[in-house]
């Protein structure tokens, strides 16, 4: 290869190597968008995790831990430690005799001394009041305010000491404190859920109420860290600090002896650490869920950089006949091929950097699917880590290589295949007859129908329902090469059909060409198939998931909102319901009477007994499509249950694990009392029936494959409440949920607000018993995963307008030479310019025409399909999503790509018309020198 | 007198531009050619055979001087008028055939009846008389690629001819190097069909060669050297 001049290579061929070079950005761009988009975004998420860790970064305890306070307190790390002690004893409401427990509860009561109260001065955060300042008084948390029905100025009994004779006699000391604060714990948060009163504390008393007493009390140590030595730049750094700050801690303990982990003194609780993990495992998976998500634009991408590799070697065919001719080697000519397309990759890599770095800053300030908040672009936190370059540069380097490697691995084996002779050629011609686009095409289209036909057990399984949201690019690969065969065999079929559409000569020129350029027509049709399609799926789970939202809260919480009174009424209670039914937003509520039963002798068989007076729900209540109850298949059963006392209506699995079918009765039992049963006569059977089980949705998991295996509206029985409260007492033996609808238009947070205002808020006996439609779809839409789901849909449908940009900027200048040499040719016979522009748009137009049909079958497909796979909840429903289709938005993005392309065809060709026509025409053996051939 | 003549180049110069270098293609070329004739323009590599041939065939403009087609000036036309020139009164003959590989040969041979607009049933008339006449009416339905090179230029030929009936005797044919990609024996054949056709139906014929064999069979040899015609056989 020394007859090629050194620096031949770096200045020829630009145009190549400027189309190339804008296909192999792509892959680098999108993945550093969404990961620069994710880490700036995850600024919050730090800020949420480990910005929010209380003054206590961590706590030791064990075995007399508190003789390591002071070489606790001198680690270099640590800027103060303080050690706290805790009892565990009882506390009463004086309203009950002699310590009844009835009334009383178990409580953590930390001794707060002033030392640690000078040190950490933050830890217990008072809702009301304060700490407690002598012996006649004490703290307490709202959960246990709230169980023990008391507040600041209460007295409860508190047991300081308490012993059990052999005897069985219990003598103890005990006092009379009053109730001087409520607080939180900036601790107990950091828990977790779960935690519970055992760890947590619940009140806090002086050290002089407990001294002299022989008690066992436990200690804890709280310490907090420099905490500059944290940052999500480098957030495994942070937590390496961390780490070794606890391993610091736990050296002190003279039993500690890794790898040996059963044997130590004390224990240390990292906060910090927990949160940075936390942070670490949120980034991770989002990172994981956001590039699985984009299966479809990558699949996208590896088309365009395919079809660049494609160009790529087509232009540089007739030059590497040439240099063949003159000795050079195959294997040297793929060298040179593969350094430039390496150098390309590589320059690519690092542009595509800076343009995911803009993609991203795009993504921060999108409020939604294409809704956006310009200031966000400049205000929203920018961060780049150094993994995230990583990545994008892998992805970048990676995509075009195995590419390339695919490239050349088919082209290669049917060049061998072309020449050989022999057993490989019979080999050939015997897997030339199998026909692999369509055994693909079958094998995907049986597994999306059977995976479509899975119901609601897909969701139980989101690996299956990852396969479903994949299986139609596969189905579209198939499909594409069919389509190449297609537009093959069936141009001059095409063209004759046109003739009398756009004419004689443009169908025939136009038309034609389009089969002898099938193989990157077709690849082009479906890059302008899948874009679309990938933006209309987006536009659809935009508009698709409040709905979803809304309609399973209201078919979980039995109407627009719901109040859980639980049982054993107040009379606040009447109050309350007479304030909710009249108040001006509402349109009709209802009380419902739940209770769990059991249906055999099985513990888990259980079911819910929902007692209602049917007339009044069907005008509260939905369906399981977000029908009203009263215009829903379900009002003629309920017509029929109001009629039948004794009757029921029950939901299918019931029906069929037991064989049951209208007529027939069915006997339930207690729960809690298997003697007692209750028998109903079967009315109805429905699909699925609320139940209103849930104060909440189940939000979106953060991990994707974490759920529940519950499912909402199943294993339900609807009945007369007036038949049920013969067998039960409906005020203390049932729950109590009065649900409301709500008129229209109205907003169901701000109507619980008011009515929580006017002092409902006492009748609930837990925290937040309310649920409320508005305030779940609010909260699934303002939460997190859906506003990062939505951003970087929004970023990767900008992404994909460059993607189609390449693809036809690829097909139309594939075969440049010989179309203008064409054009010449027509023109040279006295073609007008008008003639050669119609002949390409016919072209054009078949490619898009062909982009149409092939939409029309995989559009919807693609978006069933994916819809299919997504979870909005924990649980499962009977309709997993409502599907929306927005149909200006679709037809606007249909027009926009289709726009553009027609758009982009017509000025290549417009442009293409303007040629030198002796240059295109004369002898062109030899495509340097100034004339183009001989003169 | 340029009413007499099918083709008048007077004083013609071509001058091309190529970044601060000039470079004359053409020097003050005269020739005239009368209605009938076949004329050979011979000449070595550069001589500037080719872009005499693309001045005269409205593919190129001259710096300076000017080119009459059949008493047209053609010179300082616009485009859409020499459109319409290329359309009716001038065809080409290329070397490497430039055939349109999506056509049939009698959709190739179609194609400036189509451009022309003429009725169907007369371009029908005109495609099959021209396939018989170069003898290629049984592979009428096959595409370039599936015929000989000499089959190809043929289709060529027949559509150099294929121009509207009223234009059939005022046609100019331009071939470069009809003759330069095909065996001798073919391109004596060819060489044949395109005098005997272009005759026949009346038209001018000018060839561009290497071939002295094929300057033998012209009514007429302009010989170029360096940009300009030394002499005239």
């Amino acid at each position: 290869m020394s007859a090629i001049p050194v620096g031949y290579e770096a200045l020829q061929g630009m145009r190549r190597k400027s189309i190339s070079l804008l296909c192999l950005f792509l892959a680098s761009a999108m993945a550093m968008g969404i990961f620069v988009y994710i880490d700036s975004y995850s600024i919050h998420e730090w800020d949420d995790r480990v910005g929010n860790v209380g003054p206590v970064a961590m706590t030791v305890g064990g075995e007399s831990v508190q003789r390591y306070v002071d070489e606790i307190t001198n680690l270099p790390e640590v800027t103060h430690a303080a050690s706290m002690e805790y009892v565990h004893t009882t506390v009463a409401n004086v309203g009950g005799a002699d310590n009844d427990y009835y009334y009383g509860s178990y409580a953590r009561v930390g001794i707060v001394s002033e030392e640690y109260s000078e040190i950490f001065p933050d830890r217990f955060q008072f809702v009301e009041g304060h700490i407690p300042e002598n012996t006649s008084s004490i703290a307490i948390s709202p959960i246990l305010a709230e169980s023990m029905d008391i507040w600041i100025g209460d007295t409860l009994n508190y047991t300081i000491e308490e012993t059990i004779s052999p005897y069985g006699e219990i003598e103890g000391v005990y006092r009379l404190l009053t109730i001087c604060g409520i607080f939180t714990d900036s601790i107990s948060s950091q828990y977790g859920y779960g935690y519970g009163y055992w760890g947590e504390t619940t009140a806090l008393v002086v050290p002089e109420l407990v001294d002299g007493y022989d008690l066992y009390l436990e200690t804890e140590i709280s310490l907090d860290v420099d905490r500059t030595q944290l940052t999500p730049f480098n957030p495994q750094q942070s937590l390496s600090y961390l780490l070794n700050i606890e391993e610091s801690i736990r050296e002190m303990d003279p039993l500690y002896n890794p790898p040996e982990y059963y044997s130590y003194n004390i224990w240390v609780n990292d906060f910090l650490a927990r949160a940075v993990s936390d942070y670490i495992n949120w980034q991770t998976m989002t990172r994981f869920t956001q590039i699985i998500r984009s299966a479809a634009s990558i699949l996208l991408v590896v088309l365009v950089v395919f079809l660049s590799i494609r160009f790529n070697m087509n232009d540089r065919r007739y030059e590497n006949s040439m240099l063949m001719s003159r000795g050079a080697a195959r294997s040297d000519i793929e060298r040179r091929i593969l350094k430039e397309i390496a150098f390309l990759t590589i320059i690519g890599t690092l542009v595509g950097l800076g343009v995911g770095v803009l993609l991203s800053r795009i993504g921060l300030a999108s409020t939604g699917f294409f809704k956006f908040d310009v200031s966000l672009f400049f205000t929203e936190p920018f961060l780049i880590s150094v993994e995230s370059i990583i990545f994008a540069v892998v992805i970048g380097v990676l995509l075009p290589l195995f590419t390339w490697i695919g490239y050349n691995g088919i082209y290669s084996t049917k060049r061998k295949v072309d020449e050989s002779t022999g057993k490989l050629e019979k080999v050939a011609r015997i897997l030339a007859i199998i026909r692999w686009d369509v055994i693909l095409f079958v094998l995907s289209a049986l597994m999306l129908i059977g995976l479509s036909s899975l119901g609601r057990a897909l969701q139980y399984a989101p690996l299956l329902a990852m396969l479903a949201g994949i299986m139609p690019l596969v189905l579209l690969v198939s499909l594409g090469s069919l389509t190449i065969k297609g537009l093959r065999r069936g141009a001059n079929i095409l063209s004759r059909g046109m003739n009398r559409i756009v004419g004689i000569l443009p169908s025939s020129i136009g038309v034609r060409r389009l089969g002898k350029g099938a193989s990157s027509g077709g690849i082009t049709v479906l890059i302008l198939v899948l874009a679309i399609s990938i933006s209309w799926t987006y536009s659809v789970i935009d508009s698709s998931m409040p709905l979803t939202k809304q309609n399973h809260g209201r078919f979980a919480f039995g109407g627009d909102v719901a109040f859980h009174l639980g049982s054993y009424p107040t009379p606040a209670w009447t109050n309350f319901t007479a304030n909710v039914t009249a108040h001006a937003s509402t349109a009709a509520a209802t009380t419902i009477n739940k209770i769990k039963v059991i249906l055999s002798s099985e513990y888990y068989d259980r079911a819910y007994i929902v007692g209602m007076n049917p007339l009044e729900f069907q005008y509260v209540g939905y369906d399981q499509w977000g029908v009203q109850l009263n215009s829903s298949d379900l009002s003629p059963l309920m017509e029929t249950l109001a009629a039948t006392p004794s009757g029921a209506i029950i939901t299918s699995d019931i029906a069929a694990k037991y064989d049951l079918s209208t007529g027939d009765s069915i006997r339930a039992f207690s729960y809690y009392d298997s003697s007692e049963f209750f028998v109903f006569t079967i009315v109805g059977i429905a699909d699925a029936l609320s139940n209103s089980m849930l104060l909440d949705t189940g939000s979106n998991p953060d991990y994707g494959f974490y759920f529940y295996d519950t499912s909402v509206g199943t294993n339900t029985f609807w009945v007369n409440n007036e038949y049920l409260g013969s067998l039960v007492s409906l005020a203390n033996d049932t729950e109590n949920i009065l649900c409301v609808r709500t008129k229209k238009g109205v907003n169901g947070t701000a109507f619980v607000q008011d009515i929580l205002s006017q002092g409902g808020d006492t009748v609930f006996p837990e925290q937040n018993g309310w649920a409320a439609v508005t305030y779940e779809v609010e909260s699934f839409t303002s939460s997190t995963a859906y506003r990062i789901d939505r951003a970087v849909d929004t970023l990767l449908s900008i992404a994909t307008s460059a993607v189609i940009f390449a693809g036809f900027i690829i097909y139309a200048f594939e075969g440049v030479t010989a179309r203008k040499r064409e054009i010449a040719l027509i023109r040279s016979m006295g073609g007008s310019r008008r003639l050669v522009l119609k002949a390409q748009l016919a072209e054009i137009s078949m490619l898009i025409l062909a982009s149409i049909l092939l939409l029309v079958v995989f559009g919807p497909l693609y978006i069933i399909n994916t819809l299919i796979g997504i979870r909005t909840s924990v649980y499962t429903f009977p309709v997993s999503v409502y599907p929306v289709f927005p149909m200006l938005t679709m037809l606007t993005v249909l027009l926009f790509f289709v726009g553009t392309a027609i758009l982009f065809a017509l000025v290549v060709s417009i442009l293409s018309t303007r040629i030198n026509l002796s240059e295109a025409l004369n002898a062109s053996w030899a495509e340097s020198g100034p004339y183009g051939g001989d003169v | 007198m340029s009413e007499n003549f099918i083709v008048d180049v007077n004083g013609v110069s071509r001058i091309y531009q190529m970044g601060e270098i000039e470079v004359a293609a053409l020097r003050g070329v005269t020739l005239q050619v009368k209605p009938g004739e076949a004329i050979g323009i011979m000449g070595p590599s550069g001589s500037g055979k080719t872009t005499l041939l693309n001045l005269i065939g409205a593919l190129d403009r001259p710096t300076s001087g000017t080119v009459s087609i059949d008493g047209i000036d053609i010179t300082s036309m616009k485009e859409n008028e020499l459109t319409r020139i290329r359309r009716n009164k001038i065809s080409f003959v290329f070397q490497f055939f430039n055939l349109l590989p999506v056509l049939t040969a009698y959709e190739n041979v179609e194609l400036p009846l189509l451009i022309a607009g003429v009725e169907e049933e007369t371009r029908k008339e005109r495609v099959d008389y021209l396939l018989e006449i170069v003898g290629l009416s049984e592979r009428a339905d096959h595409r370039p690629d599936e015929l000989s090179g000499g089959e190809q230029q043929r289709v060529a030929i027949a559509r150099a001819l294929a121009k509207p009936p009223e234009e059939t005797r005022s046609i100019v044919v331009l071939a470069d190097e009809p003759t330069g990609d095909l065996d001798t024996q073919t391109g004596e054949e060819i060489m044949r069909v395109l005098l005997d056709l272009t005759k026949k139906e009346g038209g001018t014929l000018l060839v561009v060669t290497h071939d002295p064999d094929v300057g033998a069979k012209m009514d007429r040899v302009y010989n170029m050297r360096d940009g300009k015609i030394v002499n005239n056989e």
